[in-house]
């Protein structure tokens, strides 16, 4: 469904990304690893369009969407929940969730249906229609920003380190929710720092180390190669079951 | 009443409806700025191309007031995305002061074409809101300005109506809030700017029919008084925020007849600038700002 083939990716003069390639197929949850600095949100941001690649190629369904600006790739099926969530602080939480929506055309009723949808969901967000998001706790606050990259109603969803800094309760909701959407039909690219939250609910998953991929395969494999996770995880490796 | 007081009271109507104006030449810097994080300074002389250009078709073949203020508009939003083209396109992320001299640069550019078609003396304006003063009450109000007052009302509540009640609208906050943002959402930053040039050009050519009918004529020095009074409002009511530019456009017509009235009028500017370093002292972010600049 998406591929990403020798992408290397420079961040004002220094390649953050050096020759990463990974592939991620229909309906299949995919995890990407790595300390900070690894090049993991680097290499969703060029991805989604916000940083042009300096090499490489990304596909998706079939189509190339290698330097295209994000209203595109966008418009094509992916869909983007950032670290650091991004929510629109002023505007309100119905106001975020419109603007998730901003690239549908089929009508005001079609798009509030979504929004019952999503806050189907997340029943946290629902009484709060008309509270300035910048207002939420940061648990609502990731809440919201699935929710909104949900009203696109994306093919393929990324999500970059969606639990971090959050109360162990709300992290439990949120991949619940990620278990959830990928049963339902989403594709799923999972970010994350916190290897054990991501190897619980990954099938595949891609570990980065200073802009390039060291290890792919499942999470047995991974744990069973000592030696790769005490390298580059370091302290990580210990919190592994 | 006493006299002073009387006086005042008719200065402060006038002030209020003339404010309305300055609300408008500061509310179309403020959007332009919201939106794009960068000043527009060629803004002043996009108005006064409109309103020069609006007397062609007076000149040539007597047209009548609507169509003098149609073309002001269209030329005004050509002019505009001549600017955008020209001053912004090109630029690339993170130079935030390259537009203060690229817009420089089509300030001039305008200004002098403008001195050289016309010899730099004003073109005669008409006047169709009459010359006759309206009382109201006791009190004697000019019609050009009481029209102003009626079209810059139509003007912010069209303004908040597409801000708060549109696709559009919420695209623009957006992309004035956090650009990275409204793009992952699918908003074309590019298409966002375009529009919002658009939008602030018509402003400016509703501006450059009311300046040129509230002095008389279109004259060239008209460009650098709207961009000072402009870049005061805007400051003054704190840099991106449209309520806080209706709210300083205000605070200046008003303060601005008053001192004319007491004082004179080699005061005026004098005291528009002293005001806005006043203001500022107390108030860094201006009267409705709260984002460092």
């Amino acid at each position: 469904m998406l591929s990403v083939e020798g992408l290397e990716t420079r961040y004002g003069g220094v390649a953050a990304v050096r020759g990463v390639s990974l592939e991620v197929r229909e309906r299949e949850i995919v995890g990407v690893l790595g300390p900070n600095g690894a090049g993991k949100t680097t290499t969703l941001s060029s991805v989604i369009g916000l940083l042009r690649p300096a090499a490489g190629c990304i596909r998706f369904l079939g189509r190339n969407l290698t330097g295209l600006t994000p209203d595109r790739v966008v418009a094509a099926g992916i869909g983007l929940v950032p670290e650091g969530r991004w929510v629109l602080a002023s505007m309100s939480v119905r106001e975020n969730l419109l603007m998730g929506a901003y690239l549908r055309r089929d009508g005001d009723g079609a798009i509030a249906r979504e929004i019952d949808r999503v806050c189907e969901i997340f029943p946290g967000l629902r009484d709060r229609h008309q509270q300035p998001a910048g207002t939420l706790s940061g648990g609502e606050q990731q809440m919201l920003s699935i929710a909104r990259a949900l009203m696109a109603r994306p093919r393929l969803l990324m999500l970059d380190e969606p639990t971090w800094g959050l109360a162990p309760l709300v992290v439990e909701e949120i991949m619940r929710v990620i278990k959830r959407l990928n049963e339902e039909g989403t594709t799923i690219l999972l970010v994350e720092q916190n290897a054990r939250q991501a190897l619980a609910v990954v099938q595949r998953c891609y570990v980065l180390a200073v802009g390039q991929v060291i290890f792919d395969g499942t999470p047995a494999q991974l744990e069973r190669e000592h030696v790769l996770k005490t390298a580059y995880l370091g302290g990580v490796s210990s919190r592994v079951p | 009443m006493g006299t002073a007081l009387f006086d005042g009271t008719e200065q402060l109507i006038n002030g209020l409806m003339y404010g309305c104006f300055y609300a408008l030449v500061g509310g179309g810097f403020t959007l332009l700025f919201g939106v794009l994080r960068r000043f527009n300074l060629a803004y002043g002389s996009t108005i006064m191309a409109g309103a020069y250009a609006g007397l062609i078709p007076v000149y040539l073949f007597k047209a009548p007031v609507l169509v003098l203020f149609v073309t002001t508009i269209v030329v005004s939003v050509l002019v505009g995305l001549l600017v955008e083209f020209c001053c912004f396109r090109f630029l690339r992320k993170g130079h935030e002061l390259a537009p203060l001299m690229t817009t420089i640069g089509m300030l001039i550019v305008i200004d002098e074409t403008i001195v050289h078609l016309t010899d730099a003396v004003g073109l005669k304006y008409p006047a169709p809101f009459g010359d006759e003063s309206l009382a109201l009450g006791p009190f004697l109000i000019r019609p050009d300005y009481l029209a102003i007052l009626v079209v810059s009302i139509a003007c912010f509540s069209a303004i908040f109506w597409l801000m708060h009640r549109t696709r559009f609208g919420r695209a623009m906050r957006a992309v004035a809030e956090r650009p990275e943002a409204a793009q992952i959402l699918g908003v074309s930053v590019r298409r966002v700017n375009v529009l919002t040039f658009v939008l602030t050009s018509a402003m400016a050519g509703i501006i450059g029919f009311f300046a040129a009918v509230s002095v008389g004529s279109a004259r060239p020095e008209m460009a650098a008084w709207l961009t000072g009074k402009g870049l005061v409002v805007m400051v003054l009511g704190g840099l991106g925020s449209f309520p806080g530019a209706i709210l300083g456009g205000l605070a200046l017509g008003v303060l601005e007849f008053e001192a004319v009235w007491f004082l004179g009028s080699s005061y005026r500017d004098i005291l528009a600038f002293s005001i806005l370093f006043l203001i500022l002292m107390v108030r860094p972010g201006g009267l409705l700002g709260s984002r460092p600049a």
